[in-house]
């Protein structure tokens, strides 16, 4: 029954894996190709940006977004290498070990990060979309949400959970010495 | 760790080898040679019992207290 519990766990965490490793490639590829589409897509693909703007929006701007896109986009990437990095410790059974501990804990950071991001982002990309507009107000917004609060909740909880885990790798190592 | 397991000594009096010694009493051979080099935190009485058997020989031969210098 240990080993069904086992192998449940290497199986999923391989998918996990895999699922992850392609966001590692997509999510900035998909990024990328938001700000060089920019001009050409649909009025629903800017339901998430915080403000109206003038369309189209000319090459100097779309430059400025993808770069003030860098922010949230490289704690996603961290967080999707740690996630990878997670996922392949239980997919070889390494379920308790130290590099468990240390991806949980940065991963409990990264969402906590991911926060701060979010509350940097919003105002910076506003700024871009709005500044030197013709028909529309310049506008800087400032935006915290319930989701932005339950991921500052959650990156706390992910910490405590590392900090767990820290004690069952201790515990694993003297079971691991208990002949 | 002050206390040593001398698996060594008793399994060249019992001309028994590690691997050997570890088949028979069904852990691995490198749990053996986490006890013959120290490194073990504890010793399951299972363990230590099944040892004892094989080799013959009571707790105390295989176990040794070494009282650490200050």
């Amino acid at each position: 029954m240990e080993n069904d519990n086992i192998s449940r766990i290497q199986r999923v965490s391989g998918k996990f894996r895999v699922l992850f490793t392609a966001l590692i490639f997509v999510t900035p590829v998909a990024t990328l190709m938001f700000w060089a589409f920019f001009n050409a897509l649909p009025e629903d693909a800017y339901h998430s940006l915080p403000v109206a703007f003038d369309q189209p929006l000319p090459f100097k701007k779309l430059l400025l977004g993808s770069l003030v896109s860098l922010i949230p986009l490289s704690v996603a990437l961290y967080g999707l290498i740690n996630l990878k990095a997670l996922f392949s410790l239980y997919e070889k059974a390494i379920v308790f070990s130290e590099q468990n501990t240390q991806c949980l804990h940065r991963l409990g950071y990264t969402l906590i990060a991911w926060f701060f991001a979010s509350l940097i982002y919003t105002p910076l990309i506003s700024l871009v979309l709005t500044f030197n507009s013709p028909s529309v107000q310049q506008a800087i917004v400032v935006r915290i949400g319930l989701s932005d609060l339950s991921l500052l909740i959650t990156g706390g909880i992910v910490l405590l959970a590392s900090w767990v885990m820290q004690e069952a790798a201790k515990l694993e190592k003297e079971q691991a010495l208990t002949i | 760790m002050t206390i040593t397991v001398n698996l060594n000594v008793m399994l060249a009096k019992r001309k028994m080898k590690s691997n050997e010694l570890a088949q028979r009493i069904g852990i691995t051979e490198q749990n053996v040679s986490i006890l013959k080099t120290g490194k073990a935190k504890a010793i399951r009485l299972t363990t230590l019992d099944a040892i004892c058997k094989e080799l013959n020989c009571q707790p105390g031969d295989i176990l040794e207290y070494n009282e650490e210098e200050q």
